[in-house]
């Protein structure tokens, strides 16, 4: 699947009138504020990459 | 040179590109990760963009020279590097289209997935600029939820463009 992100308004209809996929028109999910979609998914951040935390766990399982 | 697309997500790459620039403007674009099928087909149907390649593995770019013939050009450039760190040395408002396909095994790396990563994309792309990314996820679709709340964090307008029946898990995923 593509993730379209942007600052301006997407045109949802401009990709589907395009349709090199030939997926017809039900293949697309404009994201809104509050969407069922992402409600409780988390933020990814560089916070809470992987190898930080293993970092992490190593440096507290030393003291 | 015939502009071609076999795999279904390249084929839904095109329609986002088309979308962008509707009457076939050259578009400047920053790819991550060199897969080289996205660019050279921009080189091909799009004439006069111009296609920046950040990828990790210089053995890549080599096949994709030697035994793929893909042609380094003025408009398609490789740097081979982290496209994490690579994208700093990129000016802002550079682009017009930034094309996220960067996979280790099937997953994208995760921090060329942050919101670190993404506020890059945004500096990068001009005002009414796109940022497209390919994920690959499976019910309960964990990745493309968080992916797409993490772009909901730095762009106005995020939209998922997947088959029919992948949307349908999508939902019933939530």
């Amino acid at each position: 699947m593509i993730l379209i992100a942007s600052q301006q308004p997407i045109d949802v209809k401009g990709i589907l009138l395009h349709d090199k996929s030939g997926g017809g028109d039900d293949r697309i999910l404009a994201v809104g504020d509050g969407s069922a979609f992402t409600a409780g998914a988390p933020v990814l951040t560089d916070d809470f990459a992987p190898v930080d935390q293993l970092y992490r766990l190593a440096h507290s399982s030393t003291r | 040179m015939s502009a071609r697309l076999d795999f279904a997500y390249t084929r839904m790459l095109s329609d986002v590109v088309a979308a962008v620039e509707p009457d076939g403007f050259p578009l400047d674009v920053l790819h991550i990760g060199g897969g080289f099928t996205m660019p050279r087909y921009l080189v091909a149907a799009d004439p006069g963009s111009t296609n920046l390649v950040l990828e990790l593995d210089p053995a890549l770019e080599r096949i994709a020279v030697h035994q793929l013939g893909l042609r380094i050009s003025d408009d398609l450039q490789v740097r081979i590097g982290d496209a994490g760190t690579g994208i700093r040395e990129s000016g802002d408002d550079a682009y017009d289209l930034v094309v996220g396909d960067a996979f280790g095994g099937v997953a994208v790396p995760w921090h060329l997935t942050t919101r670190q990563f993404i506020e890059q994309v945004d500096r990068v792309l001009r005002p009414d600029g796109v940022y497209a990314i390919n994920v690959i996820d499976h019910p309960p679709m964990g990745f493309a939820k968080a992916e797409t709340a993490t772009l909901s964090t730095v762009f106005e307008h995020v939209a998922v463009l997947a088959p029919a029946e992948s949307l349908a898990a999508l939902s019933e995923a939530t």
